[in-house]
């Protein structure tokens, strides 16, 4: 007849819940093992403070964090040389330029759809350079000697370069007026040389692989756009190699990885 | 230099007002003030210290944020482990430990030293004290924590459905012994 039996036992805790420090207190009587000692709490304390008079996070920082990036990952990400604004607003222009070149060089616009496809996949190649390095990472020093497992380095930067790029290149994509499902023909062939690049940058450096990796995508188009017509330069016979080149390249990668500790990434 | 004052809850009020006004002397007394039986409290519902730190000091941070939205109804005691119950569940969802919390000695704390003060030595407290120790957990962290049916899933590590039918089976249990 008490259907109120169980409710009235939350009530009570309900209420105590009110106290929580004289249940805390009341019940602390494990000592100090359980409990906090003045050691412990100054050091809580600390880390309060030190966390308050650190710099606020950067709005980059703070989305990713919304994203859901985990909290060591985000300076990995945030510290990139290559996501300074300098790099994006050179990317912009030169994508800018890119489509701007190719229409007045042609009337009907298919050449700017060229300059535009072979110029693409270079920007993130152009990042991967840029991105790795003592002469352009102010973080280089502390990236060596930091503990840190440089694959998951190498991979979180090298995410991070393919995702600007690709983002500041699909706005361009949209500018172009002419060319239809060709003006994201440079996706694959631009995953490509990346996963390329990251193979090759675990036995050289990434600044070499990066530049030697563009040389041969500018002879392939080269060879590949003179033998061809446009439609077939960028055409599935491309877009399927390419995207065989990424999984190789990305396993290989993949399988390489204990050659990334931080002394390789020179 | 800390004011006299006859009534410690205004006190505490007070306190939070401050720091939600941007003081650091006042967030600095608010922690000499709670920061210990916060710890001995989180630490009974999770038995690693590392997480247990992390979450006090996230409560601190928070109340440094939230500070000045702070409504001076109930005590502040309890707003503040409302806040740390939480971070502490926020932590246990970012790395969950090995086992789940329930089958380790902070929940039997919990039982131990804190459902006995909250319902002292009377007829509920008995028939508390007849349920089963799992039937206990669930019940303790949804009424003393005021957690949520996720969160004290999160808490106990047990999925949601388990704590519903935990907690319909402690209550239809004491009906029982109580009627």
């Amino acid at each position: 007849m008490t259907s109120s039996a169980a409710h009235s036992i939350e009530t009570a805790l309900a209420r105590a819940a009110e106290r929580p420090r004289f249940l805390a207190e009341a019940g602390a009587d494990t000592g100090g093992a359980a409990g906090a000692d003045a050691g412990r709490l100054a050091a809580n304390f600390a880390g309060i403070e030190a966390e308050l008079d650190a710099p606020p996070a950067s709005r980059l920082a703070r989305l990713l964090g919304l994203l859901g990036v985990d909290d060591r990952t985000i300076p990995l990400v945030t510290a990139t040389p290559s996501l300074r604004r300098s790099w994006l607003v050179s990317i912009v222009i030169a994508v800018l330029f890119a489509i701007n070149v190719g229409s007045t060089s042609s009337a009907d616009g298919v050449d700017r759809i060229v300059v535009f496809l072979t110029m693409a996949p270079l920007i993130p190649l152009l990042g991967m350079a840029l991105a790795f390095g003592p002469a352009v990472d102010p973080t280089h020093d502390i990236a060596v000697a930091a503990p840190l497992d440089g694959f998951r380095l190498f991979l979180v930067r090298s995410i991070t370069v393919l995702v600007t790029s690709t983002t500041v290149l699909l706005i361009g994509s949209v500018l172009i007026p002419e060319g239809g499902g060709y003006r994201v023909a440079w996706l694959l062939p631009a995953l490509a040389v990346t996963t390329v690049t990251m193979a090759l940058a675990t036995r050289f450096s990434a600044r070499r692989a990066a530049a030697a990796v563009g040389v041969g995508w500018l002879l392939v188009v080269t060879i590949v756009a003179g033998a061809a017509d446009t439609a077939a330069a960028f055409g599935p016979g491309v877009q399927i190699t390419s995207l065989a080149i990424s999984i190789v390249g990305f396993v290989t990668f993949t399988r390489r990885r204990q050659r990334l500790d931080a002394l390789s990434m020179s | 230099m800390t004011l006299v004052t006859s009534d410690p809850a205004l006190d505490d009020r007070q306190l939070v007002q401050r720091v939600g006004r941007g003081d650091r002397a006042a967030l600095a007394e608010l922690y000499e003030q709670h920061g210990g039986w916060l710890t001995i409290r989180l630490s009974r519902r999770c038995g690693d210290p590392d997480i247990v730190d992390t979450a006090l000091q996230d409560t601190f941070l928070a109340v440094w944020k939230q500070a000045k939205d702070y409504r001076p109804t109930g005590e502040v005691g309890a707003w503040l482990w409302t806040i740390a119950v939480r971070r502490l569940i926020d932590q246990l969802r970012k790395r969950p430990p090995p086992q789940p919390v329930a089958d380790v000695q902070p929940l039997a704390d919990v039982i131990i030293h804190e459902v006995p003060l909250a319902l002292g030595h009377t007829e509920l407290g008995a028939a508390f004290g007849s349920l089963d120790p799992e039937l206990q957990a669930v019940m303790a962290a949804t009424a003393l924590d005021g957690l949520t049916n996720k969160e004290a899933a999160a808490l106990l590590g047990i999925p949601v459905g388990t704590v519903k039918s935990r907690l319909s089976r402690a209550r239809q249990i004491l009906q029982e012994v109580l009627s």
